[in-house]
């Protein structure tokens, strides 16, 4: 039987095994909060704060004010043109409004009918291009991007309450064609409307411009000066545009959306959420070192009689330090089983909600796994030679 | 590290143990004393109880610090040894029996004398178990020291004892509950490892010699 045998023996008690169990089971608790906390949180706010940063693309109108509201609310061309001459302007690009109306029927999945107003916008200013963003005359679809707040609305408030199924872009592919009728007093055609994609930058029902410039030539009205405008700037935060936008009047569109305000609670939520998992971590980090320091106490008679039959600190040190960090070891197994286990419950259950940008390995999460465990090992290795030394 | 090779001789100068300061006999011939335990002598100790028996072995042995005066090994004042070399000196240069035994009351009695086995390569269980039998203990290697009788532990504590090189074997009143018999064998057998080992004996006792033969016999108190 050799040292490590022997000492294995005095301090395995039935005693020591208990206190082991139980802060094993206090590390493992914070173990798996921590670390499957921080993976939600990283979740949520990648996908409420993708694209929050200050945008470089800016919708921009006038303000309605007593002396437009009769209809100076648009962009002439001397004004376009003037903007377009601005060093802050990257591409200028106008909205292109039909000038007829939109009646849409749902189909079987979704039923409903109301009216629509569709707006085209250069294709270059959309967040993403869907792959078949196209039409040419005669073809009866008419793709159409619709706003992803329209979306996200959909999916984290109305559909839940009404037990809809939820929709997500994978599965756009299947989702049937919707009716529609465009109308004006020159008269009317029927189309179907296929959702391709979704936009997060351009709250607007969108349709390709080439659908646009067909459906005005044949049943549009007079064309009017456009509205709004998508600005694309070199710097958002540049004090020149500031000046420009306070000066002539203009209106940014960064109001937040419903759901972004939702998102704002929810990262605060999650903050305070966060807040809590730290305070329990060090909870349960003060829970395995009194279990330890506790083990180590009640041994105090065992060490003090090897060290009297000629053992040294560091032969005791050394094998309090191999037993703490194969206990860590195998529990931190178990905790990185659980922790994927409950990872993956999670993605599951976050993607079934709709939420998007979310990944299932996110490197960040090892790393605090990893640093929790070292900062745990560190702790009770230094208290182990603190206290053997004091025997 | 201690690592003389040469023997070590013991010497006390003017050493008064802390709780018998003011009350030590003045015919002891130790404590408040100049004296020197030579390499090879064997020594008896003996006084009645009360007078720092355990005390004289303890500080000898390192255990305590508790004392005015000092005492050497070698040149080497003993305040002033590691615990590092304590724990050399106990591995190679000092055994010790304890009065009170000192085992792990949970550990079996075989797994008693392994704890000292394993800080040594060499040592064959066969020789343990001779000795255990030679002592009339074998039969109760397996049984935890807990479930022991006080002189089934003493024969455990002896044996445990000199399992391991020695230059000085300390002894506190070894033989205090064995019979005739046992006393007999037990002073054998350590009678034999010390010569093994051209060993000297330190052995307090009431004042008895048991069977083992001592150089010189010293009055504690």
């Amino acid at each position: 039987m050799n040292i490590q045998e022997i000492l294995s023996k005095i301090f395995r008690s039935q005693k020591n095994r208990k206190q082991f169990l139980f802060a094993g089971v206090g590390f493992l608790l914070g173990f798996v909060l921590l670390v499957s906390s921080f993976y939600v949180y990283l979740q949520i706010r990648k996908t409420f704060s993708n694209n929050s940063e200050l945008p470089d693309y800016m919708i921009i109108s006038k303000q309605v004010t007593l002396i437009n509201v009769l209809g100076a609310s648009t962009f002439s061309q001397e004004d376009l043109a003037e903007l377009q001459k601005q060093s802050f302007t990257e591409k200028l690009a106008v909205f292109r409004s039909g000038n007829f109306k939109v009646w849409a029927y749902g189909n079987d999945y979704l039923q409903f009918q109301t009216e629509l107003f569709f707006e085209a916008i250069e294709k270059e200013m959309l967040a993403n291009i869907p792959a078949n963003w196209q039409w040419e005359k005669g073809e009866k679809v008419v793709p159409v991007i619709i706003p992803k707040d329209f979306v996200d609305q959909y999916n984290f408030v109305y559909a839940p309450s009404q037990g809809l199924p939820l929709i997500s872009e994978s599965l756009l592919a299947t989702f049937p064609t919707l009716k529609a009728r465009i109308y004006s007093k020159r008269g009317e055609r029927n189309i179907e409307l296929k959702i391709v994609g979704f936009e997060e930058r351009i709250p607007s029902i969108l349709v390709p411009e080439s659908f646009m410039d067909w459906a005005n030539q044949e049943i549009g009205t007079e064309n009017k000066n456009p509205a709004r405008i998508v600005l694309k700037v070199k710097n958002p935060a540049s004090p020149e545009l500031a000046k420009y936008l306070k000066d002539k009047n203009l209106q940014v569109n960064k109001e937040k959306t419903l759901l972004s305000q939702i998102a704002g609670q929810v990262v605060e939520v999650l903050g305070l959420v966060g807040f809590l998992g730290i305070a329990f971590v060090l909870l349960s980090l003060v829970i395995i070192s009194m279990s330890f320091k506790l083990i180590l106490s009640e041994s105090k008679e065992e060490i003090r009689l090897l060290l009297q039959l000629g053992y040294t600190y560091q032969m005791i040190a050394q094998y309090l330090y191999k037993s703490f960090i194969k206990f860590i070891a195998t529990y931190s197994l178990v905790g990185f089983g659980l922790v994927s286990g409950l990872i993956f419950l999670l993605y599951e259950y976050l993607q079934k909600r709709g939420v998007s940008h979310i990944t299932l390995f996110e490197p960040l999460t090892l790393v605090l796994a990893l640093g929790f465990i070292a900062l745990v090992l560190l702790y009770n290795l230094l208290t182990i030679k603190k206290l053997v030394r004091k025997y | 590290m201690y690592k003389s090779n040469k023997e070590m001789q013991i010497t006390f100068e003017n050493v008064v143990p802390i709780p018998l300061q003011g009350v030590v006999n003045p015919q002891s011939e130790i404590w408040q004393k100049n004296i020197s335990f030579e390499p090879h002598k064997s020594y008896q100790i003996y006084s009645p109880s009360g007078k720092g028996k355990s005390s004289f072995l303890h500080i000898i042995y390192g255990l305590r610090q508790d004392y005015s005066g000092e005492i050497f090994l070698d040149s080497k004042n003993t305040k002033n040894i590691s615990a590092d070399e304590w724990a050399n000196i106990r591995q190679q240069k000092f055994s010790i029996v304890f009065q009170d035994l000192r085992l792990f009351l949970d550990l079996t009695a075989r797994e008693n004398l392994l704890v000292k086995a394993s800080l040594y390569p060499n040592i064959s269980e066969k020789k343990l178990s001779e000795q255990a039998d030679y002592l009339g203990v074998l039969h109760v290697l397996e049984k935890k020291a807990a479930t022991l009788s006080y002189g089934e532990r003493q024969r455990i504590a002896i044996i445990r004892a000199l399992i391991q090189p020695f230059e000085t074997l300390l002894l506190d009143e070894p033989f205090s509950h064995l019979d005739e018999g046992n006393i007999q064998k037990a002073s054998d057998l350590i009678a034999q490892k010390a010569k093994e080992q051209n060993a000297s004996i330190l052995m307090t006792s009431l004042g008895y010699e048991y069977h083992l033969q001592f150089n010189e016999k010293k009055l504690l108190g």
